[in-house]
């Protein structure tokens, strides 16, 4: 099991002025709906899942997301993004327990 | 005698028609072809991690994996290609894990007995860092060699495993992947590892439990899953057990499998159901 909270972000090396780049990313989270037991114990797991998934480029934003108990265990994002500019891309995702994290990828434009 | 010949073309081309279909069932699903097509996969994710623990698990004597082989693997490139083989200083045959453990123990200072690496190296570290090892030799053909005399009793044992029944179904890892393939168990196809050189997107990720899994895991649990095997271990008196880790049982089969594969171009970490 890898750590929670761990994502991994993919953009394009180099994107043409005006071109629409996808960006694309991974956050490795168990996703608990709080429905479901412990095979075990017989109690059940408490929720823990991603509410909210911000994008930023250059310190704006691009689009939130805003996710719930229904999204699969390791989530697939991507979007579809106008580059005008090259910067720095900052994604900013939480979680219902309090879990804060921040990932940023470069953009170069030429 | 026209018409025999005629009957004859006819059903040739029947044949034709049938090995048409048989090829286009054999194509992936349309949810796993969208989910190789996104390029990116939660299986990722598990090279990053295996990189950063790489770089800093550190062990008794303070010696990291990198201060071996090198900032990011560049000593390792190409060795998942060659693995399972003969090591000397190991002085037996090692698959990825066994090879990782072996290191970890006799150079990084770790004690093998110790509880807490037992649990660390099981539950967090073997799968991350086999995904990036194996990645680091991606776009090489496999070459497994049988130079050694070790090698090649273990390729023979590993033959002789494969067809061997054993367990409470009486099954044998041929009855499906070899007699059967090309069948379906459910909706699932049955591949055929030996023959069409399936080896080569292990570790893999699979979406269906949500898991990143090596080889041994899967030959593991294929023993428990589908031979029924018990939790004791004697493969004379009792054939009913899963084989334990890192044990020669799973190692011949790995060794067989990934030699029939030999010249397919590896692509780790694979995705599969």
């Amino acid at each position: 099991m890898a750590t929670i909270g761990r994502a991994v972000v993919r953009v394009p090396k180099s994107a043409s002025k005006g071109e629409v780049v996808k960006i694309q990313m991974v956050i490795t989270h168990p996703m608990e709906t709080g429905l479901r037991k412990d095979k075990k114990t017989g109690q059940l797991i408490p929720a823990h899942y991603i509410t909210k998934v911000e994008f930023l480029f250059n310190g704006k934003k691009v689009t939130t997301l805003h996710t719930g108990a229904g999204v699969s265990k390791n989530p697939y994002f991507a979007i579809k993004m106008k580059v005008t500019e090259s910067g720095t891309l900052t994604i900013k995702y939480e979680d219902n327990k309090g879990g804060k994290w921040e990932k940023s990828a470069e953009i170069n434009v030429s | 005698m026209k018409r025999k010949a005629i009957l004859a073309s006819a059903l040739v081309a029947g044949g034709a028609v049938f090995t048409m279909a048989m090829a286009q069932e054999e194509q992936l699903p349309t949810h796993l072809k969208e989910l190789l097509e996104l390029g990116m996969h939660p299986g990722h994710a598990f090279i990053d991690e295996g990189k950063d623990y790489y770089h800093s698990i550190k062990g008794a004597n303070g010696k990291t994996c990198a201060s071996c082989h090198g900032q990011d693997g560049e000593k390792l490139q190409g060795a998942y290609a060659k693995m399972p083989r003969y090591y000397k200083d190991l002085d037996r045959v090692a698959d990825i894990d066994t090879r990782i453990k072996g290191c970890m123990t006799k150079y990084m200072g770790f004690d093998a007995k110790d509880k807490k690496f037992k649990k660390d190296f099981d539950k967090k570290w073997r799968v991350p860092l086999a995904t990036y090892v194996a990645s680091l030799s991606n776009g090489q053909a496999i070459s497994v060699q049988l130079d050694d005399p070790q090698e090649k009793e273990m390729y023979k044992y590993g033959e002789q495993l494969w067809y061997m029944r054993v367990g409470a179904r009486d099954f044998s890892c041929g009855i499906c992947h070899t007699v059967l393939a090309g069948k379906r168990i459910r909706l699932q196809g049955l591949p055929d590892p030996v023959k069409n050189k399936l080896y080569t997107h292990w570790p893999a990720y699979r979406f269906g439990s949500d898991r990143m899994w090596t080889m041994e895991d899967r030959v593991r649990s294929c023993f428990k899953a589908y031979f029924l095997y018990t939790k004791q271990w004697d493969e004379k008196k009792d054939w009913v057990k899963k084989p334990p880790a890192h044990s020669d049982w799973v190692i011949a089969l790995e060794l067989y499998m990934k030699h029939a594969a030999n010249g397919a171009t590896i692509e780790v970490p694979g995705l599969l159901r």
